[in-house]
């Protein structure tokens, strides 16, 4: 541990605070970017910081520095302290507390099986040029961007409670962007393979595979037909899956959003809001997964959150201090950005459980419906439920079978409505694309699940 | 907040690094040395629960070796050695361009308004105070108006460029932001959103404050829009640039005006806009969220017309793009445009303060006057999927005004709008209301402009 750091929370502690963490953030990362087969970008950078966070007669205050000099603790103690003090006088009467959690002494690192540290990064290029080359397989590609970038982060946590944690990990993605263009028509598909863990994570897929994919999608893009609207059966894929239930009902899921008065799904615990053959889950520990990680960034070992079983909605997101005010179990939901971030809920990977039926059998008996694929970004209204986002393919199913390609789709409508109308889950279950989610900060974030077929889908153009 | 390093500080920590560079085999080398400090109040549910600030410092390094250019960084002062050798291994990757790093020697604007003593010198209890005026600011409009999110920031940072070229400049000051994001629970659930930036302490928080509540009220009691169909709207600043962040800021980059990305490729000198209307860049004006006397490569900063009545005249370019394409910088390099610190960033061609000019037709009841069937509106949810090759959009607005013969007529239903921000462009009623700075979107863009009204998009109650 730190020492000049550790030592912060015990004198916050004596100095007043009723809790004090302090997380030390090492990063080291590698980014390269490749436009038309040109480099664009090249960054290999290192950054050090901490962030101090301490709890004075119920108000927060947080201090941070890229600077990791005992000096500079000086100052962020100093700091932190008179914020929280500050923060007191338009705190209001409802003093913020922390849910039980038990401190934990651990050392936890996820060491990638293939480092991307012993890739020379002449190598990294030369697999981008072919990302590059596979991206440029459709006839009508105008340009592409591909990139890689790798980052390993280590975490240090020492609290006033007597925790002391150390964890790191590796994270890479690898893809491409492909932008076709065909009689002023234009087009564009991102394809990414990534995950947490080394260069195992590129492998499947691969980032080769899926700018082939991008290529493919986007030429079938260019020479779509415009979308039916209406209500209509939709099966949709696990990449659209996972964003959707990432989206449209895992944000309503984060207990703060639930106390601000921002969720539908308030005081809604234990109802049955969704088809018995729903289950979603947000979880941090699935193996090389995009969001995954060993300890929250407060010191909270990650574990599964089952949010909806057989269609129950069964547990909100937390942060030790949601948890208090909601009265429950602290579920390490609590993630920061960077070192200068303060913890806020979050999710991880947020998945749609898996079930019994083959592709083949969702399409089945659809006698006119769409099949969706992916996204291209949406907008979500957590307060109301409602949501919209854009397919990023689509095409006609008629008589069960795939028919035509269709551009500009758009799914929308009531988050509730669409987990009721769930009447046959896939057994295909995977991860979806690596992402972001921002909520003020941005983290990395998974999401996937199976193929799922929604009745009364509501679909239009874009 | 405590003072970060100086100008003079800085200004030697770049040429230190740029000599570091030197000494390790670079042929030539610059250095982007920034520090920040900041303090930020965060208000949740009314209240506020966090207060946070902090200190942020680095290098960023770019070195050309063999006419090759590279790349690096480091927070740490005792690591800039080490990001030299990697840059300088970088740069044997990158493409033989014959690039040299800008001459120094250049003349800088003065440009005013850019430091505020009272925000370098805010105390965390200071910015509790504001971010407490934002709450109770709400609260005496509507008892049940809360605001829900927002808060006040304020910081002050420094920026110095040094380079083996000659470059040597020092740039920053100050600004701030009140935000407030409104929830009334009343006959109906409405909600408001106001945030007002400035590089001097002149933000009025209770302003902020109340001007959210007053839009939560003023939304009580929405009626579905009757009839939808092609009409005319009068768009808030805000969500004006909202629009032409997602559409007209890329267009105007000189790369992606030359890969034929942008909506305008192949178009100087055509009519791109009504005659009416004008496009600038300007990093020159005073108190300009984004202005400075140099850009991030150490470039002297100028007006850039981009649209002038009507025609569109040129596009944005830094150093390389410039030298990639046969043309001079327009002293628009820019680190970090998408988020992040600057000094983690290369430099690349952006927008600095993007200024839309339209006539003016007085207040925005004038504009609105103007205009005989529309909608008056607050806010686009989604802009951000605009296609920035086509221009074309398709938002939500959650809260819009009906306009008839001239007269506001009452608060609608959410709405889909549908159209393009060009067609928008070339159909300008006029502006309304004096011209405002919009920062905070998805990249460091500002977006200086008034109430717009213009004609021809689609609504879908």
């Amino acid at each position: 541990m730190h020492e000049a750091l550790e030592g912060l929370v015990g004198r916050a502690a004596r100095g007043g605070a009723s809790y004090a963490d302090v997380r030390v953030l090492w990063v080291e990362m590698t980014s390269l970017e490749l436009k038309d087969g040109e480099l664009k970008q090249a960054i290999e950078g290192a950054e050090a910081g901490f962030g101090l966070r301490v709890l004075v007669e119920g108000s927060w205050g947080f201090a941070s520095a890229n600077d990791l000099g005992a000096a500079a603790g000086e100052a962020a103690l100093d700091a932190a302290m008179s914020m929280a003090r500050a923060s007191r006088a338009r705190a209001g009467g409802e003093p913020a507390r922390l849910a039980e959690a038990r401190p934990e002494v651990a050392e936890v690192v996820w060491e990638p099986r293939r480092d991307p540290r012993d890739l020379p990064i002449e190598e990294k290029l030369a697999m981008l040029r072919e990302v590059e080359a596979a991206a440029r397989a459709g006839e009508h590609v105008a340009t592409v961007t591909s990139s890689y970038a790798d980052a390993r982060r280590r975490v240090e946590l020492a609290t006033s409670e007597g925790a002391r944690l150390s964890w790191g990990l590796t994270r890479v993605v690898a893809g491409a962007n492909v932008v076709g263009r065909k009689d002023g028509r234009s087009a564009s598909v991102l394809g990414r393979a990534g995950g947490v863990g080394g260069l195992e994570c590129l492998e499947r897929p691969t980032p080769v595979e899926e700018a082939a994919r991008a290529s493919a999608a986007v030429e079938r893009l260019l020479d779509a037909t415009a979308p039916p609207s209406g209500r209509m059966p939709a099966v949709i894929d696990p990449d659209l899956a996972g964003v959707l239930v990432h989206e449209a009902f895992g944000h309503a899921c984060e207990a703060d959003l639930v106390l601000a008065g921002e969720s539908m799904l308030a005081d809604r615990l234990g109802q049955q809001l969704g088809s018995p053959l729903v289950d979603i889950f947000d979880d941090p520990t699935l193996d090389g997964a995009f969001g995954s990680f060993p300890f929250d960034d407060e010191g909270v070992r990650a574990r599964r959150k089952d949010l909806m079983v057989r269609g129950v909605l069964t547990a909100f997101i937390h942060s030790r201090e949601t948890a208090a005010r909601l009265g429950a179990a602290p579920n390490g939901g609590a993630r920061a950005q960077d070192h200068a971030s303060r913890p806020l809920v979050r999710m991880s990977n947020t998945m749609l459980g898996g079930g019994d039926r083959s592709f083949e059998e969702l399409l089945e008996g659809i006698k006119e419906g769409i099949y969706v694929k992916g996204t291209r970004g949406g907008q979500v209204d957590t307060a109301k439920g409602t949501f919209q986002f854009g397919a990023e393919e689509a095409f006609e199913v008629r008589g069960g079978e795939l028919g035509r390609p269709l551009r500009d789709v758009a799914l929308m409508g009531s988050i509730l409505d669409t987990l009721r109308n769930v009447d046959a889950v896939g057994k295909d279950a995977r991860n979806g694309s690596p992402g972001y989610c921002g909520k003020g900060q941005h983290v990395p974030v998974g999401d996937g699940g199976p193929h799922v077929r929604v009745l009364d889908a509501v679909v239009g153009g874009m | 907040m405590r003072a970060p390093a100086d100008a003079e500080a800085l200004l030697a920590r770049a040429e230190d690094a740029v000599r570091t560079a030197l000494a390790r085999g670079a042929a030539q080398s610059e250095a982007f040395a920034a520090a920040g400090t900041f303090v930020g109040v965060d208000v949740e549910r009314g209240r506020v629960t966090y207060t946070v600030g902090g200190s942020e410092s680095g290098v960023g390094l770019r070195v050309v070796r063999d006419g090759r250019l590279g790349f690096a960084f480091a927070s740490d002062p005792a690591r800039v050695a080490a990001a030299a050798e990697r840059a300088l291994a970088l740069s044997r990757l990158s493409p033989e361009r014959g690039f040299s790093l800008p001459a120094g020697g250049a003349h800088y604007p003065v440009v005013g308004g850019l430091f505020d003593p009272r925000i370098a010198a805010m105390e965390p209890s200071e910015a509790v105070a504001l971010a407490g005026e934002v709450v109770d600011a709400a609260r005496s409009v509507h008892p049940d108006a809360i605001v829900v999110g927002g808060g006040v920031s304020a910081g002050v940072g420094a920026a110095a460029i040094a380079s083996s070229e000659g470059v040597s400049v020092a740039t920053g000051g100050t600004s701030m932001n009140a935000t407030a994001y409104v929830v009334l629970r009343d006959r109906t659930t409405s909600t408001g959103l106001e945030s007002l930036s400035s590089r001097g302490r002149d933000v009025d928080a209770a302003a902020v404050g109340a001007a959210a509540a007053r839009m939560a009220v003023d939304a009580q009691g929405a009626v579905p829009l009757e009839a939808g169909g092609e009409m005319a709207v009068v768009v808030r600043p805000t969500a004006m640039a909202e629009l032409l962040e997602g559409t007209v800021v890329p267009s105007v980059i000189g790369d992606a005006a030359q890969r034929g990305e942008s909506a305008w490729t192949g178009k100087a000198g055509e009519r791109v806009a009504s005659a009416e209307v004008s496009i600038w860049d300007d990093p020159v004006m005073a108190g300009g969220l984004n202005s400075g006397p140099s850009d991030d490569e150490g470039a002297p900063t100028r007006r850039n017309a981009l649209v002038e009545g009507g025609v569109l005249r040129g596009f944005l370019y830094d150093a390389l793009s410039a030298h990639e394409y046969g043309v001079a910088t327009t002293g628009s390099a820019v680190r970090g445009a998408g988020g992040g610190g600057g000094w983690k960033a290369q430099p690349d061609a952006y927008v600095t303060n993007l200024v839309l000019e339209a006539p003016s037709r007085g207040e925005l009841e004038d504009l609105v006057s103007e205009v005989d069937r529309g909608l008056l509106v607050h806010d686009v949810l989604g802009a951000h999927t605009a296609n920035a090759t086509t221009l074309d959009f398709s938002v939500s607005s959650t809260m819009p005004y009906e306009i008839r013969r001239g007269e506001l007529v009452g608060v609608r239903e959410p709405v889909m709008l549908a159209g393009n921000v060009g067609a928008l462009l070339r159909s300008v009623i006029g502006a309304g209301g004096a011209p405002r700075q919009c920062g905070g979107g998805m990249s460091t863009a500002c977006i200086v402009v008034p109430w717009i009204g213009a004609s021809g998009v689609v609504v879908t109650p």
